[in-house]
């Protein structure tokens, strides 16, 4: 499972968050985590999801997933970002993907996550 | 999955009892949050939200609960949070939210 990238563009609406849920599952699955890692990243992807609907203005968001030997290295883009308020539950979101991921980044236009393999 | 919320009323223990069966997240939340509101606006009273079928939340789900917690706060009623699942209860400790709501179950009595 050597640096096996897997790239999914979902319209930015709410609706599809539930699909990155279950894929994040099955990647989760595929790069070895246990039950609970796999719980975790689908939790973060989640979060995430939610946080690029709120900063993006884009009609869609690319997701890829890049395996590589020792971690998960996962980034949300968009093109555009919005120019709406974050909104409250953001701060939340954040503190589960940081507790949940063992790194996350954050800029305008992406967010990038990482969960390291035992 | 998505959401299917039961809610009814407990005479014998004059409280509302809101049975959330599924996921909530940003899809269903803000109508998980209206059916609650709904129910506490035709009856004031405590509400119970019974945790045993909920599978997932999300920070939204979550931001709906403290929406109803603020409402209740500002009444004599009280909301209490039961039989949440262990992937459930990890959130409510992550975002510290396990202080701010009565959480019961096995594990807390």
């Amino acid at each position: 499972m050597n640096n096996d990238i897997i790239v999914v563009t979902i319209p930015n609406k709410p609706d599809y968050t539930s699909m990155i849920r279950l894929i994040s599952s099955s990647i989760g699955n595929k790069a070895g985590y246990n039950i609970d890692q796999i719980e975790d990243l689908k939790v973060a992807m989640g979060e995430a999801c939610i946080l690029s609907y709120g900063k993006s203005s884009d009609e869609s968001i690319q997701i890829e997933f890049e395996i590589h030997k020792d971690k998960l290295e996962v980034s949300l883009h968009w093109d555009t970002l919005g120019d709406g308020e974050e909104s409250k539950e953001a701060a939340l979101g954040r503190m589960i993907i940081e507790s949940l991921m063992d790194e996350a980044y954050y800029t305008d236009e992406e967010i990038r996550l990482i969960k390291y393999i035992d | 999955m998505s959401l299917n919320t039961k809610v009814d009323f407990n005479y014998d223990d004059n409280q509302w009892v809101i049975k959330p069966i599924g996921e909530i997240d940003i899809y269903t939340s803000s109508v998980f949050k209206e059916e609650i509101v709904n129910a506490f606006e035709n009856r004031k009273a405590d509400l119970v939200i019974e945790g045993e079928h909920l599978e997932y939340i999300d920070s939204t789900g979550l931001g709906a609960l403290i929406s109803v917690l603020k409402m209740l706060q500002e009444t004599e009623f009280k909301i209490y949070i039961d039989n949440i699942k262990p992937n459930i209860r990890k959130l409510f400790d992550i975002t510290e939210l396990d202080k701010l709501f009565v959480i019961r179950g096995e594990g807390d009595e």
